[in-house]
């Protein structure tokens, strides 16, 4: 790999270490996950087909990683730690009336999620990929980016709204 | 409340991401004005979207590791396997704060660049404070660099061209680096952490910098006097 593609890679750094935030929790793994992703990249980078994106495919390194890491843990009956700021959670049940939610709740909420609801939100929601992007780096159909999308929503607006979702119709649960 | 047509979630999730065509976008906004129990299900998704920004948005603003920066530039080298690695965050501390404000300048142009070309790469490394030291510096010479410096420690003949090695410097923290010369410019080849820092244990006998070397088949480091008529003949090889 050339030192231009490591430049690349580099310039990444700030949004992929975001996304492996978001599906590994704490900093501590999160960090791991993004050096492990790195590693396997710069290993494998023959594999990147140069013309497509090389930000996606690094989406898809990371998320292969992860997904691999959650089912040996769950294999080998690991706990798999959780959000750093989940012990705030529950200490304040108060809540501003304009209902601006917590970080820590948010991140609690995104534990609840099977691991493939949770890579399409933070692609989509958060890395801001739009749907065919987020299908591209998942390797599914657009149309299993949409369903799971909306059913991880669902359970998320569930969690984080008052009252939750009005509509009787929406599916919780994975 | 009647309306016109049911909406699933996810067409109002398209809806709230902004994923729908004109004319389907239409037909949704239209049904939502008239129908507070659809605008609700959309906010909802708008909700979510906007509060897993407001939890995760600021992550990119963080200074990443410095360590890990360099293990990318190092191409990866010259890491123990996972299973034996402590916690990258932990490994990182001594080292964390360093890179981007000083390391080579340049460093700090790349973590701001995005999709970099080849071109623009090699324009960066020509104009950060460490590729004048390349340029400019004999072998054993330091130079200030805001609160760090920069040194210069040999200079080899490899398979690769004219390769300088060089250390960068701030409080106790320090990168490696080898940078070489070609078609008129200094590319970085190797960037990784100082191992005798006795921060964290070496992972092998041959650290990245010896192992590039090793690889493009680098000879004795030159004499004092040959760098300096390189360094005087703008570092052509012959």
């Amino acid at each position: 790999m050339g030192v231009d593609i490591r430049l690349q890679v580099v310039t990444m750094l700030p949004r992929l270490r975001r996304f492996a935030r978001s599906l590994a929790g704490t900093a501590d793994r999160a960090d791991d996950l993004l050096q492990a992703t790195c590693e396997r990249a710069l290993k494998s980078a023959g594999q990147w087909q140069p013309g497509t994106r090389l930000d996606s495919w690094l989406y898809r390194v990371m998320q292969n990683l992860w997904i691999d890491e959650m089912r040996r843990a769950k294999k080998q009956g690991q706990h798999v730690p959780e959000h750093d700021a989940l012990a705030v959670v529950g200490e304040d049940g108060a809540r501003a009336a304009d209902a601006r939610i917590a970080a820590g709740e948010v991140l609690a909420a995104l534990d609840r999620l099977p691991p493939e609801q949770r890579s399409v939100v933070s692609l989509v929601c958060i890395e801001e990929l739009s749907y065919r992007e987020a299908a591209e780096v998942l390797e599914v159909p657009i149309g299993t980016v949409m369903s799971r999308l909306a059913r991880a929503r669902a359970v998320l607006a569930a969690i984080l709204s008052p009252d939750g979702l009005a509509n009787g119709s929406t599916a919780r649960g994975a | 409340m009647m309306t016109g047509r049911v909406f699933s979630d996810e067409t109002l999730m398209a809806f709230a991401d902004g994923e729908l065509d004109e004319a389907e976008a239409a037909a949704v906004a239209a049904a939502i004005e008239v129908d507070p129990m659809l605008a609700e299900r959309a906010g909802a998704f708008r909700m979510t979207r906007r509060s897993l920004r407001a939890a995760f948005g600021d992550i990119v603003r963080e200074p990443v590791p410095t360590e890990l920066t360099a293990f990318v530039m190092a191409g990866g080298v010259g890491r123990t396997s996972s299973a034996a690695r402590p916690p990258l965050a932990r490994r990182l501390m001594p080292i964390a704060a360093a890179l981007a404000c000083f390391v080579a300048g340049g460093a700090g142009y790349w973590l701001g660049m995005r999709g970099a070309g080849q071109s623009q790469v090699v324009q960066v490394v020509t104009l950060g404070p460490l590729a004048a030291a390349l340029e400019t510096l004999d072998d054993g010479a330091r130079q200030t660099v805001g609160t760090g410096a920069i040194a210069l420690q040999q200079t080899l003949r490899t398979r690769a061209g004219i390769c300088r090695t060089f250390q960068l410097d701030q409080s106790q923290n320090r990168l490696d680096g080898v940078a070489c010369r070609g078609e008129g410019t200094w590319r970085v080849e190797v960037l990784a952490a100082t191992r005798d820092g006795g921060t964290y244990a070496p992972a092998s006998a041959a650290g990245p910098v010896e192992s590039f070397l090793d690889g493009v088949e680098a000879g004795e480091p030159l004499p004092a006097d040959q760098v300096r008529r390189l360094r005087q003949g703008g570092w052509r090889a012959d």
